[in-house]
């Protein structure tokens, strides 16, 4: 196994609930998810060399994983709802115990966050992972002020979209 | 996040919850040569064209087909020479951020829309060129082919050339569309 090779395995391992997290707000259909998934392993796989510490790997992997997003969002060209979430299944809908409620919870957030235009799905799932103001610029490419003014649209355009659901 | 929407409780939930995803395939080694292996095989097929002519050449061949098939090479190099040149730029983006993929990605689509639009004056002008040969042989080097073999190969040369004809367009299409979309999703990144 080369070193890329062990990079990634180990990088994959520890980010890889904050990339299916990425995945699923970007992509309902289950076929296409994991199209979607194997396309950020691979930018990730090829990425990591260059990673210049800059930044933290945390931003460096969720740039990559927002950025392969929104280009198959381009591809499949669904602008804003990108896949019916009716039948979005997911992990623990059908746990009967503790689970249920939040995974109700995270269905009515994702299938909310769904609605929403793309850069506001990327902002928020940015600010959710817990990045920094100045992190979400960076990934963006946008002034850090400009982040502040949009992330509170994002905020009120999703808690409407939830609130709505 | 009862009903009410509380940003703190969506924070907290997303951090904890990691979606069911299939187990990851391995093909990354595959995916990085792909491009590259297209380029190889561009060369491979480009080199292949020397040992063609110098049978043509060594041969009892006419003239007309000593012709076609100069023009035929030379024909392919204009192709690989525009198919590189209209590609110059699109291998590596400047910077990281979403707005520069999207730029990128944006240059990708209109390059896509210019080497279809290539692709089909190419090929149209590669078609005038096989029905004006085939024409020639009809009148003036008849014994060289019979006639049904003067008919497959011009209906063959007709159907592949014709069925690149409607790829080029559908490509030049979708890429017009892509292009359009990738716009609009740019200038979200760029309003203030």
């Amino acid at each position: 196994m080369s070193q890329q090779d062990r990079l990634f395995n180990d990088v994959w391992q520890q980010y890889f609930p904050a990339i299916a997290r990425v995945v699923q707000s970007y992509e309902a259909i289950p076929a296409l998810q994991e199209e979607l998934q194997q396309d950020i392993a691979v930018a990730v796989w090829r990425s990591l060399p260059r990673f210049n510490h800059q930044s933290s790997i945390k931003t460096y992997i969720l740039s990559i994983a927002h950025n392969r997003s929104i280009s198959h969002v381009a591809k499949h060209v669904r602008e804003g709802v990108s896949t019916s979430t009716d039948d979005m299944a997911i992990a623990g809908d059908e746990c009967p115990v503790l689970d249920l409620e939040s995974a109700r919870k995270m269905s009515r957030l994702t299938k909310a966050m769904h609605r929403l235009p793309v850069v506001q799905r990327q902002l928020l799932g940015l600010a959710l992972e817990g990045l920094s103001y100045d992190e979400i610029a960076e990934v963006l490419g946008i002034t850090v002020n400009n982040v502040g003014v949009r992330l509170n649209r994002a905020k009120k355009a999703l808690k409407d979209a939830v609130e709505r659901s | 996040m009862s009903d009410d929407f509380n940003w703190d409780d969506a924070v907290n939930e997303w951090q904890h919850h990691t979606p069911d995803l299939p187990a990851l395939k391995r093909t990354m080694r595959w995916e990085t040569w792909r491009m590259k292996l297209i380029i190889v095989m561009d060369f491979i097929a480009l080199l292949a064209l020397i040992p063609a002519m110098a049978y043509l050449f060594s041969g009892e061949h006419t003239t007309s087909f000593k012709v076609f098939f100069v023009f035929l090479s030379i024909w392919a190099v204009i192709g690989a020479y525009f198919d590189l040149r209209l590609r110059q730029g699109l291998w590596q983006q400047d910077g990281s951020s979403t707005r520069h993929m999207l730029e990128f990605a944006l240059k990708r689509a209109n390059a896509g829309v210019h080497i279809a639009r290539f692709t089909v004056i190419y090929i149209a002008i590669f078609m005038m060129a096989l029905i004006g040969w085939v024409a020639y042989l009809s009148v003036y080097e008849m014994a060289i082919l019979s006639q049904e073999e003067r008919w497959f190969a011009l209906v063959v040369s007709l159907v592949v050339s014709a069925g690149v004809l409607v790829g080029g367009i559908l490509f030049g299409r979708k890429k017009k569309q892509e292009a359009e979309q990738l716009t609009g999703m740019l200038r979200q990144y760029q309003e203030s």
